[in-house]
């Protein structure tokens, strides 16, 4: 076979998956419309009247939208940030321990929360951080003169959003950290070792470098989320004297009903969350190519 | 499944009862307005001219959405609830095809499921809605119109136990004159918020039972500072409260009814004097009740993280023993009292009725409509939705020697009503009283007070017979407990004060409401917890009145003000 | 993670353990309890006694110990068949998810000089990641295709999971180039270059994918909600979730049915049970894939 060979067997294997996704993906989004009609059910997405940009100026009109915007934003850009974080030092924490059973059973545990949904996790976290819970107990052991409601405190409440997301994702987000540094080439340490390199520097100068694609592309393929502050936690925290701090658009829009029969209003906030998160990728993406030379797609 | 946006999931969470519609361009406004004007299609009473029961020309299929029922239905050996004597003789009686293509549990994710089912125009012939749904679907215009099939078919104790309600019900779900579904009534006084108290408490205390707000401050400071329960610890809770502490209909644990003490009927309209219609939140006698509920929080008689508990969080100082006094409606000896009681049987509970300040007793209700059976539009024979209420109304509510018996006639208990294939909760408005009585009745060994059916006979005898074995017996049987204590424990306080029903004036959305209710119900609930929590002084309510006015508050009040004319 | 393990570790310093370890170690310790609260949690209360429960008593160890929860999950039939519905999804779900994975991440880890289109499917794929058309169209797609209550349409309109397919091309593309060329001068077509020697090599980044695939499909409930129309057909998820719901006084309009129904579902002990039962074949499979991304990793390691 010659170097040039065709690129039809290319073509040929990505023919399944363009299929698939122009059936379940491609087609279906032609509903995107909705967001541009007063949809009534009876008359179908086709059949229904347009209005425009109608559904759109409706967000803009919320009187409270900037502080959900900025809540929304600030939440979910946290998130990304501290959960990455923190999954990447527990892999690195994790990759240098010594104790291999303890290393699987760690590994194992923290993973978990990712599958207990917030229905439980919430009143869960509503009683670590009660009058009397576990974190005011332990401040008052401190000399704490007061006891702190954490989850109607406006100051504390995002922090606890974040918080708790973090603890309850890092694990699992760890998994792919993980994987990636067993594909770092073994003779990298050999060669650090011998050019005595202590455990910092190996860090530094091997292990850091070897994965930092892995770290740029889920930065990357994460912003996706920039939007979406996490409803379901959310909705099993707040309270309304924390709307100034915690309310964010999906929790406004679930308030609003506008899922429960509003369609076309929940598709133009789907929409505009989705237009803004490709804003986010392409631009993020052209200048991690441009800049750092990392092209993940 | 990372590439799905619509995978929210909100199918775990109590859906919120409130709409915003359709954004309102002009043809749509005036629209609405009609929609919304209530006008009764069908009078309540009366007789059918056409054989409620008889069969349908032909035999016919009737799709319905079924909710699974997950207790013991009494049915024989064999069957289920979609395939039993009453699937079966209904459908012979009627000639009617019964079909099940989807069951569900009931609850949020039954909801989701009916909204998409809606949206996608993919409908089921007979579906059970909510009034927001129901307002969605006849302005989509997908509901078959059942006006002439009541009025032809509906039997005469259908039609009577619609009066019991003055027709408020059929009312509701009349638009433009034409009947869109047959409502399941509100019940009146099943959600009065009754305040339950530790009897056992008060005796030891030397206190008695509260009737109006400053009786019961003055309880309430016994109990948080007396250490009623005797553990040497002051650790007791005052009044329990929870984050949903104002309701359009009261909610157990929240204080609706200490603004009802004040005479303010929050997120109620209320028709005042000259007969115009206003907002009950924004009234004077609101910032009464703000400011005793400031008074309350700061002496430390209302739980200092009230608004940041969730309403499923707020029973735990309860069961553990360290909260004496809720706000709960009569049923509350289900729940929370059987789990109570199972934790501690000692403790001793009764209902009281707090009084307003002029010593009467008054309360906001459930809206009139519970849920609707509605039927898609264009179905063949609309009576065959109307037939079959009938049918089961007669077999499960009223003497089934009229229709020729229960198909489970002899059979002890009798099959419950959710196994009939067209299943809706059409007790009497009046229920809760009535059958309290009939079981008072029948524990005294007196004749019943009415005529009474064959289903509530051998309940109220089941009931009354279980009551009369005591409190103790009924502690030691939990089961028992909960229906026997409630009826008349429960009961009883409601009739003794000759609690007065008050409805909200308006029920339903308008379109500034559609848009702005979000905005203006978290306006309110910040500036009532601002206040009572301390952050804002008690005149900063006036600010928040100004504010809610401004905000589309006064547009509000105009178009219902417009809709009830 | 082959050729990892056969390189011998040198002697010397490694075996040692120093205080960098006693610090991870201790650490890390810390931090796997602090995330295993939770689940203790749940286990004391899936092991209580309701009203203790109900009381709010129960914080990590049981309160009036008693299996009578787990006696209601087993006589539960409904759990235990969406149990096995759920097993059969992911086994679908995830065979499907993975070919597609493979092949699909193969050709766009081609450089454009070998496959001049890449960019385009590449975007598309992209494109289709973050946008969709919304909920009613995507349902009335796969009604009209006759799906409904079909196991496969849990399958197949997930079947291209886009995020997975971009993590292996990116592992694909840094293999070392040199393979493809010994591949080359051996006349290997692309084919078998993917089967025989980039999935050899690539365990790590498949048991990842393969694990986000398991846990996608195990996790998913609202899509079993929505296309299956009778209960019998429910995947585990979309069964608990119906379940596990809070039932509270804050109902207006409650039916003595349902204030009864209500008492006896506050009963947080049987859904904690049934919760943590649903963890178990996650635990089963875990470990079979998690020793492609933990173990064998020359650094660190002790010396076998």
């Amino acid at each position: 076979m010659s170097r040039k060979s065709s690129s039809i067997p290319f073509h040929l294997m990505m023919l399944p998956a363009m299929v698939l996704l122009a059936i379940f993906s491609i087609y279906p989004m032609f509903g995107v419309i909705l967001a541009f009609e007063d949809f009534n059910p009876s008359k179908g997405i086709w059949g229904s009247p347009f209005v425009g940009l109608e559904n759109f100026s409706y967000m803009f009109q919320i009187p409270e939208i900037q502080q959900i915007l900025y809540n929304t934003v600030f939440i979910a850009v946290s998130k990304i940030i501290f959960t990455e974080a923190a999954a990447l030092t527990f892999a690195l924490l994790l990759h240098e321990l010594r104790l291999r059973l303890l290393k699987r059973v760690i590994q194992t545990v923290v993973y978990l929360p990712h599958f207990i949904s917030w229905v439980l996790l919430g009143g869960i976290v509503a009683n670590i951080f009660s009058l009397d819970g576990i974190v005011n107990t332990a401040l008052a052991a401190f000399g704490a003169p007061e006891a702190i409601m954490f989850l109607g405190s406006n100051p504390w409440f995002p922090g606890i959003v974040i918080g708790t997301h973090v603890w309850q994702e890092f694990g699992f987000g760890a998994v792919i950290y993980l994987a990636a540094l067993t594909g770092i080439d073994p003779t990298l340490y050999e060669a650090a070792e011998i050019d005595g390199a202590g455990r910092l520097r190996r860090l530094t100068s091997v292990t850091l470098p070897g994965i930092t694609t892995t770290i740029v592309l889920l930065v990357l393929l994460n912003l996706q989320n920039v939007l979406n502050a996490g409803q379901e936690q959310i909705l099993n925290l707040y309270n309304p004297l924390v709307y100034q701090s915690g309310d964010i658009i999906d929790t406004y829009v679930y308030r609003a009903g506008l899922k429960e029969l509003q369609f076309e209003l929940a598709t133009a906030v789907g929409l505009l969350k989705s237009v803004v998160s490709f804003f986010f990728i392409t631009v993020s993406y052209f200048l991690a190519s441009k800049f750092a030379n990392y092209r993940i797609f | 499944m990372k590439n799905l946006h619509w995978g929210n999931p909100l199918a775990w969470a109590l859906a919120f009862a409130l709409i915003l519609g359709l954004i309102g361009c002009a043809p749509q406004a005036s629209q609405d307005a009609a929609v919304a004007a209530p006008k009764s299609a069908v009078a309540p009473g009366g007789k059918p001219n056409k054989d409620p029961f008889g069969p349908l020309p032909e035999k016919t299929v009737l799709t319905v959405f079924k909710t699974e029922a997950d207790y013991d239905l009494h049915l024989n050996k064999g069957e289920t609830q979609l395939d039993n004597l009453y699937v079966k003789t209904f459908g012979q009686k009627l000639n009617i095809d019964y079909q099940f293509p989807i069951v569900m549990k009931g609850g949020p994710a039954a909801n989701d499921k009916l909204n998409l089912m809606i949206a996608s125009n993919d409908l089921l012939d007979v579906n059970f809605v909510g009034i927001d749904t129901f307002n969605q679907m006849v302005k989509a215009d997908m509901l078959q119109d059942l006006t002439e099939s009541y009025n032809d078919f509906a039997s005469v104790p259908v039609r009577e136990n619609y009066t019991t309600d003055n027709g408020k019900a059929l009312e509701m779900v009349t638009r433009n004159g034409k009947l869109y579904g047959i409502p399941a009534m509100g019940t009146v006084h099943n959600s009065d918020p009754l305040l339950w108290i530790r009897q056992d408490w008060l005796d030891k205390l030397g206190l008695k039972g509260p009737s109006n707000m400053a009786e019961l401050e003055a309880v309430l400071k016994a109990f948080v500072e007396k250490d009623p329960d005797g553990n040497g610890k002051k650790d007791t809770v005052g009044l329990i409260g929870q984050q949903d502490f104002i309701n359009e209909s009261p909610q157990g644990y929240a204080y609706d009814a200490i603004f009802t003490a004040y005479k303010s009927y929050v997120r109620n309209w209320i028709t005042k004097a000259d007969g115009t219609v206003e907002y009950g939140s924004i009234q004077p006698e609101t910032k009464a009740a703000l400011a005793k509920l400031r008074e309350l929080y700061a002496a430390g008689l209302l739980p200092k993280d009230f608004p940041i508990t969730k309403p499923e969080q707020a029973q735990e100082p309860i069961v553990a023993g360290r909260a004496g006094a809720f706000f709960g409606p009569w049923w509350a000896g289900w729940s929370p009292l059987t789990d109570v009681i199972k934790a501690n049987p000692k403790a001793v509970w009764r209902a009281y009725v707090i009084k307003n300040v002029d010593g009467k007793s008054y309360s906001k209700q459930e809206a009139p409509v519970a849920g609707i059976a509605v039927l898609k539009k264009g179905y063949k024979y609309p009576e065959a939705l109307i037939k079959s209420i009938n049918y089961y109304f007669q077999v499960q509510v009223d003497d089934p020697a009229l229709i020729g018996g229960d198909p489970y006639n002899g059979k002890d208990p009798n099959a419950d009503w959710a196994a009939v294939p067209v299943a809706l909760g059409l007790w009497r408005a009046d229920a809760v009283i009535r059958d309290h009585m009939g079981m008072a009745a029948n524990a005294e060994g007196k004749p019943m007070p009415f005529a009474v059916t064959k289903y509530n006979e051998k309940y109220y005898k089941d009931v009354a017979a279980a009551w009369v074995k005591g409190e103790d017996w009924l502690k030691a049987n939990p089961d028992s407990f909960g229906d026997a204590f409630s009826r008349f424990i429960g009961v009883q306080p409601i009739i003794d004060a000759a609690t007065i029903p008050v409805f909200s004036a308006y029920y339903g959305t308008t379109p500034t409401l559609e848009k702005r209710k979000v905005n203006l119900d978290k306006l309110e609930v910040q500036a009532f917890l601002n206040i009572i929590v301390g952050d804002k002084p008690v005149d900063s309510f006036d600010e928040f009145v100004k504010q809610w006015k401004e905000m589309g508050g006064t547009a509000v009040t105009q178009e219902v003000n417009s809709m009830l004319k | 993670m082959e050729n990892t393990k056969r390189l011998p570790a040198p002697k010397g310093s490694r075996s040692r353990f120093t205080g960098w370890d006693v610090l991870i170690t201790t650490v890390l310790v810390l931090v796997t309890l602090v995330t295993f609260f939770p689940l203790i949690h749940i286990v004391a209360v899936s092991l209580s006694d309701k009203s203790a429960v109900a009381g709010g008593m129960v914080t990590v160890y049981p309160v009036g110990f008693t299996l009578a929860a787990y006696q209601a999950v087993i006589k539960d039939g409904a759990f235990f068949q969406a149990f096995a519905i759920s097993v059969e999804r992911v086994i679908l779900g995830v065979s499907v998810n993975m070919l597609l994975t493979v092949v699909t991440a193969f050709a766009l880890s081609r450089r454009r000089k070998e496959f001049p289109a890449r960019m385009a499917y590449m975007w598309t794929l992209v494109f289709t990641m973050m946008f969709s058309g919304g909920l009613i169209p995507w349902y009335l797609t796969i009604k009209s295709l006759g799906l409904l209550d079909n196991i496969w349409a849990l399958v197949l309109p997930g079947a291209v999971p886009v995020f997975n397919v971009i993590l292996v091309m990116n592992f694909f593309k840094n293999l070392p180039p040199a393979i493809d060329e010994a591949a080359h001068m051996d006349g290997a077509g692309p084919w078998t270059l993917l089967w025989r020697i980039y999935l050899p090599m690539s365990l790590p980044a498949l048991a990842t994918v393969t694990l986000f695939s398991v846990v996608g499909h195990w996790n998913a409930f609202f899509d079993g909600l929505v296309l299956m129309k009778t209960q019998d057909k429910y995947p585990l998820q979309t069964y608990l979730n119906q379940i596990v719901v809070q039932f509270t006084m804050a109902n207006a309009h409650m039916t003595r049915e349902e204030i009864e129904r209500m008492a006896r579902l506050s009963d947080k002990t049987v859904s904690s049970a049934k919760i943590l039962t649903s963890l178990v074949p996650i635990l089963l499979v875990y470990p079979f894939l998690q020793r492609y991304f933990i173990s064998g990793i020359s650094l660190g390691s002790v010396k076998e």
